[in-house]
């Protein structure tokens, strides 16, 4: 804020009005200007509703992009609602550590605004995901570990392998994502996904997409948004400049083909904070 | 003595004084007579006789007063009316004499009462006239209310046939009150002497020297003479004497009277104003009423009259209205007085608080519990005076304040009556803006309808009045053009203020039921309604009452209240032309979900309509999240539905309303997956009805899942006991022979075995009857007629004959008439007995056609004796034909024989007959009470008769209504009866 003297003036609820009247016209048609209740009732153009009284609203924590670096909440906070979230983990030794280190560096000589999903240090594992992002009720919570324990126990470990770089856009395209999309282990991956699959109907969320193209994801990078008034705190691309990822590929894509097989042994699910972590049960096929 | 024709006033008034100085034959030479020289000495010789005085002076009396009765007046009538008793020459003579007789034993006897008092009323006798006494029955009660003896003070008054006039007889009247001051000196202690003295001062010719000032002088004296207790005997007389003076003294004396007394507060106050005073005096009125109606309503006061502490505050209230001017202070003073009154308590609160803060204990200070409990050091002092309820100050009235504190905090139920006073009051005194505040005050306040109406109704005619004033005002010629402009003005804006008074009033009266009842919500509902399309005002109203409604307290449907807001922000305000604000109406719902309702049906409704919310929306996948988020299970199932203790959140999982909701959601928008495992939670929860279960069978049965299909209802019968489970089995059953038919005989045959095993006997017939139809198309024909064999063992007794009229059919069908014999035997064994007749008509036809005649014979011969001839005229006509066409005349006389004892066997039942002519003029309804009556009866006609005499025994004892029925009946049948018969029956008793 300090950095930008002309916004300081203004205050964040002056921000939220001219948000909430889009083109300005707010000023000719005031009405009931002189209602008792004008802090209950934010007056409005002739086709709004008085607003809610405080008294309905719940407590919603606040989520500042700027802390999360430019991320924004693509689902409000909802009390009692658990972000859920099913992957495979894959530890990753020091080799091949080394290897995405060395490809995420070469990438960022091309696009500069990408954020590494690598970890510090080398204890550091990728995910691969198996579901969306889904919501839980609080009383939900139990019964989907339960159904993702008998999903693990049922299933046998299998071996996976990188195939090469792509790039995902997230559903809302506020994101983009540089990814390693898995070659070997795809159809137990499928198996997986799909033995959600009844889980999730039962719950009416979504389930995964129907052709879906298993990865690991390494980095991401905003995406340019409609009216993005972070624009300058946060850099933010298009998209992936063509023949981006060709160009990693052509690169580095061999040196990841060669980092071979890695071992699935355990499905975990992420639930608010909360991970589990469930081993696949079965003998390896 | 004057001749008639020279008659002065002069020449009257010098007849008197007659008694003054005393008579004495020294100066009266006709005083005595020669006949009198005998008494005189008499006297003189033994002068301390009271008795020879006493004598003489009685035997003086009535020989002048016969005397007197022949004397006639030598005036003309109007000089004598002035001269009243002393008219007559006779008569003044009489009256020296007597003087002389009295005055003289009085010197020695000058401290007898008996003497005085006979003296002073033959004094007054003449001088007064004769008084006459309204004669009254029972004794004078003592001691009693000053309001009763001022009443019998009124009745009892003196009426006076003549008397001397005041002005004539002035030396006379003189002499007579010198003679009872004389009286009094000796005997200053008589209240009899006193009274009489007293009452000769409301005589009406009493001359006014005496009657004012001296006669109040000598009130006064009566009191200080007289010791206390005998007070009550001269006030009476001394208030009445007030009254009639009027003015100052009415005033005084009552004041003085009220010090000791204030019983008569009331009768003063209404003295004050009564219509007849000249100069009533309002304000003193005002304030006496209201330190009575004060001290009533602090219990220190009842009044004689019997009104009630708001009467009085009422009466009160009404001379304020009628001497507004008089009795209140203006509003600029009136505001003044509070503002010095809360200038003061603002200096004293401090010390107040402090000692009202304080433990009644800690300093062991006296505290007052009679009344309200006051500390006794503190204030006391203040208490004690008050200007407005001290009659002698002339401080007027704060009417205002007084109305507040001693009317409004107090009389709560009658706010209407007091602010209307209040208002009233202001307006007599001019001030309109502060009436109609006034006004608005009330209407702001009141809590009944009652007083809403009484103060709206006086606020309208209030604006009526004034708006017609102004116009008045308006038409007024005189006046300047100025100030017509300025009252057309004023007028426009009391006209509009009147035309918005009015329309207020829906919205008014709806606030007065909601101050009565915040908690009442369909009142909240109308005033939403009342807001109609104002989106702002609406909100306002639904917040508000969504803030102000205590669940727990609320009436009926307080969610609906949340349902209609959210509706509200869903259809885009009440006139849906605005943006429409799903998320708001979200908002709404989340909340409604947190309330504490009464019920849990209506929290379910909550979530049910949230639901539905979504689903008009098309958010199909919302709605049905929502449903799991309002059917989350607990950890704890155990709670239980009706539990009150707990929250209706706590509770929420076990309403099956809820959870058929969902399911319904999940059977057409979900997956036949889900759906199955909503299902199953509802039946894990033990919540389902038979109608879940047959739904969620249905639904299975629907999408092809046969098999778990009828695993539900099996799950279904095993749950619910009969008679429910009879539904479900009867559903399960048809269900099953319908899908598999012949094909899984064995385990159909297991599962109506099942069903039947613990089947109660009266809902088996159905489950038999299919039972039997399977058997007969996929099974053995001989099975089937087992299971009919069985079922007419088994079902109730009113299902029976249907059995076997079925089974008989069937057994014919499947294996000819003779194999229907058995059946039928059983039949007439099993069947009561009305229908084993009928039964036997059949197997008798039966037997006829297979050319069995005698077998037919004998039936007929079995079944005549459960039909009485004139109950069953068709069984008798019937054999009587077949006899005619296959019998011979010796098997019909037989019949006829058969038919004579059976006739005569009836007669003799003399209760049954009755019962069985109820039965005929009846009809068919009856007669299956008689069946069911005779079910268990044994074949044995003996012990029917038995039975039935019993019953006619019992009857004839229990019922006197029931009597005249029977003996009607008896008599009807005398006849037939013989006498031995009915002796036999006694006999068997």
């Amino acid at each position: 804020m300090a950095a930008l003297p002309s916004l300081v003036q203004y205050s964040s609820s002056e921000d939220e009005a001219e948000d909430n009247v889009p083109g300005g016209t707010n000023l000719s048609s005031k009405r009931g200007a002189s209602s008792s209740a004008s802090d209950l009732s934010v007056v409005h153009p002739a086709s709004a509703l008085p607003a809610l009284p405080v008294s309905f609203l719940s407590h919603i924590p606040t989520s500042d992009p700027t802390a999360h670096q430019g991320r924004r909440r693509l689902q409000p906070h909802v009390d009692g609602q658990f972000a859920a979230h099913v992957y495979i983990s894959v530890p990753l030794n020091r080799k091949t550590f080394r290897i995405l280190q060395n490809a995420l560096a070469l990438a960022k000589v091309e696009v500069p605004e990408l954020y590494s999903l690598l970890g510090e240090g080398e204890k550091c594992d990728l995910h691969i995901s198996l579901s969306r992002p889904i919501y839980l009720r609080a009383h939900q919570r139990e019964e989907f570990k339960r159904a993702i324990r008998t999903l693990a126990s049922e299933s046998a470990p299998f071996i996976a392998s990188f195939a090469c770089f792509t790039s995902f856009t997230n559903d809302e395209r506020t994101r983009t994502f540089l990814s390693l999309e898995i070659g070997a282990g795809h159809s137990e991956l499928r198996r997986l996904s799909s033995a959600l699959t009844p889980h999730l109907n039962f719950l009416h969320q979504k389930t995964y997409y129907d052709q879906p193209r298993f990865h690991a994801s390494i980095a991401w990078a905003l995406l340019h948004s409609g009216n993005d008034t972070n624009g300058d705190a946060f850099p933010s691309i298009p998209e992936f400049p063509p023949d981006f990822v060709e160009g990693l590929e052509d690169k580095m894509g061999k040196d990841i083909r060669a980092v071979g097989s890695l071992k699935v042994e355990e499905v975990e699910v992420k639930i608010g904070k909360e991970v589990k972590r469930y081993s696949l049960g079965g003998s390896l096929s | 003595m004057p001749s008639v024709d020279t008659i002065s006033l002069e020449s009257l008034v010098s007849l008197f004084p007659l008694t003054s100085p005393i008579p004495t034959p020294l100066n009266h030479s006709d005083l005595l007579t020669p006949k009198d020289i005998h008494r005189e000495e008499d006297l003189i010789r033994n002068p301390t006789s009271f008795r020879h005085w006493w004598s003489t002076i009685n035997a003086a009396k009535d020989a002048y007063t016969t005397l007197q009765k022949n004397a006639t007046s030598p005036h003309p009538p109007a000089v004598a009316a002035l001269l009243g008793p002393l008219s007559t020459p006779i008569a003044r003579l009489s009256l020296m004499r007597i003087t002389y007789l009295y005055e003289s034993a009085l010197v020695y006897f000058p401290g007898s009462f008996k003497l005085w008092k006979a003296y002073l009323q033959t004094r007054c006798l003449y001088v007064l006239g004769k008084g006459v006494k309204p004669k009254r029955a029972g004794g004078r009660k003592k001691l009693a209310e000053m309001k009763e003896a001022l009443e019998e003070e009124v009745y009892e008054e003196e009426k006076y046939e003549g008397g001397l006039d005041g002005v004539v007889g002035w030396q006379e009247w003189k002499s007579l009150v010198a003679t009872f001051e004389r009286a009094l000196m000796w005997l200053p202690n008589m209240p009899r002497l006193w009274l009489m003295y007293l009452s000769i001062f409301s005589h009406p010719l009493c001359p006014a020297p005496i009657s004012h000032t001296h006669a109040r002088r000598t009130f006064d004296r009566a009191l200080r003479t007289l010791p206390p207790s005998l007070h009550s005997r001269i006030w009476p007389r001394y208030l009445r004497w007030a009254e009639s003076k009027g003015g100052m003294t009415t005033v005084k004396i009552y004041r003085r009277y009220l010090q000791i007394d204030p019983s008569m507060t009331e009768h003063y106050a209404a003295l004050l104003l009564a219509p007849e005073n000249p100069a009533p005096r309002p304000l003193e009125a005002a304030k006496l009423l209201l330190t009575l109606a004060r001290r009533a309503a602090k219990g220190e006061y009842s009044s004689p009259e019997g009104k009630s502490p708001y009467q009085l505050f009422g009466e009160w209230l009404d001379v304020v209205e009628a001497h507004a001017e008089e009795v209140g202070m203006d509003l600029a003073d009136a505001d003044a007085a509070r503002a010095a009154e809360t200038a003061r308590e603002t200096e004293t609160a401090p010390e107040q608080g402090s000692g009202d803060t304080e433990p009644a204990s800690v300093r062991g200070k006296l505290i007052r519990f009679g009344g309200p409990p006051v500390p006794v050091g503190t204030s006391a002092g203040d208490a004690a005076y008050d200007a407005d309820e001290d009659h002698t100050s002339k401080a007027l009235l704060d009417i205002e304040k007084i109305v507040k504190k001693d009317g409004l905090n107090v009389y709560k139920d009658q706010m209407g009556r007091l602010y209307t006073g209040l208002a009233t009051y202001w307006t007599k005194r001019g001030e309109f803006d502060k009436a109609k505040s006034t006004f608005e005050d009330g209407l702001a306040n009141v809590l009944t309808i009652r007083d809403f109406t009484q103060i709206f109704d006086a606020y309208a005619e209030f604006s009526e009045t004034l708006i017609s004033a102004l116009m008045d005002a308006v038409a007024d010629e005189d006046a300047d053009d100025e100030d017509i402009a300025e009252t057309e003005r004023d007028l426009d804006v009391r006209m509009k203020e009147f035309e918005e008074l009015m329309d207020r009033r829906p919205f008014l009266v709806n606030e007065v039921l909601l101050r009565r009842n915040p908690n009442d919500v369909q009142e909240w509902e109308k005033r939403v309604a009342l807001y109609g399309e104002d989106d702002v005002k609406v909100a306002e109203t639904y917040t508000k009452a969504l803030s102000t409604v205590t669940p727990r307290k609320a009436t009926a449907n307080f969610h609906q209240l949340y349902v209609n807001f959210a509706k509200f922000y869903e259809e885009g305000g009440a006139s849906r032309s605005a943006q429409k604000d799903l998320d708001s109406a979200r908002k709404v719902m989340e909340k409604a979900t947190k309330v504490t309702f009464k019920t849990v049906e209506e929290l379910a409704e909550v979530w049910c309509e949230w639901a539905e919310m979504e689903l008009r929306h098309e958010n199909y996948d919302e709605a049905i999240r929502v449903m799991q988020r309002a059917t989350a299970i607990p950890k704890n199932t155990k709670i239980s539905y009706h539990d009150q203790s707990l929250p209706v959140q706590a509770r929420l999982f076990k309403s099956l309303k809820l959870w058929s909701f969902y399911v319904d959601l999940e059977e057409s928008i979900g997956t036949v997956d889900t759906t199955k495992q909503v299902y199953d939670k509802i039946l894990e929860l033990k919540i389902a009805n038979a109608q879940i279960i047959v739904n969620y069978a249905a639904f299975l049965e629907e999408n092809k899942y046969f098999e778990e299909s009828f695993k539900v209802y099996e799950r279904g019968v095993e749950v619910f006991t009969y008679p429910i489970a009879f539904e479900l089995w009867n559903i399960y059953l048809a269900k099953f022979t319908k899908r598999y038919g012949g094909n899984k005989l064995e385990r159909a045959r297991d599962l109506f075995e099942q069903a039947l095993e613990k089947c109660p006997e009266k809902h088996c017939k159905p489950i038999f009857l299919m039972y039997a139809q399977l058997e007969e198309e996929h099974g053995l024909a001989k099975r089937a007629m087992d299971i009919y064999d069985r079922a007419t063992q088994v079902v109730s007794p009113e299902d029976k004959f249907d059995l076997f009229t079925i089974y008989i059919a069937k057994a014919s069908a499947n294996f000819g008439l003779p194999a229907t014999r058995p059946i039928y035997e059983r039949a007439i064994r099993s069947l009561p007995d009305r229908q084993t007749a009928q039964m036997c008509l059949r197997f008798a036809s039966l037997e006829r056609k297979l050319g069995e005649i005698d077998r037919a014979r004998a039936i007929y011969a079995h079944a005549s004796q459960f039909c009485d001839p004139r109950v069953d005229p068709k069984f008798w006509s019937e054999w009587n034909s077949f006899e005619i066409e296959t019998g011979s005349e010796d098997t019909f006389r037989e019949m006829l024989r058969i038919k004579r004892s059976v006739q005569a066997q009836y007669n003799t039942e003399v209760s049954y007959l009755a019962a069985a002519s109820m039965v005929a003029s009846k009809g068919g309804a009856g007669a299956m009470a008689v069946d069911e009556d005779s079910e268990d009866k044994t074949a044995d006609p003996m012990a029917m008769a038995e039975r039935d005499a019993n019953k006619g025994r019992g009857l004839a004892f229990v019922a006197a209504t029931q009597k005249p029925a029977t003996l009607a009946a008896q008599e009807e049948e005398g006849g037939h009866a013989n006498e031995d018969e009915i002796q036999i029956s006694d006999d068997e008793e």
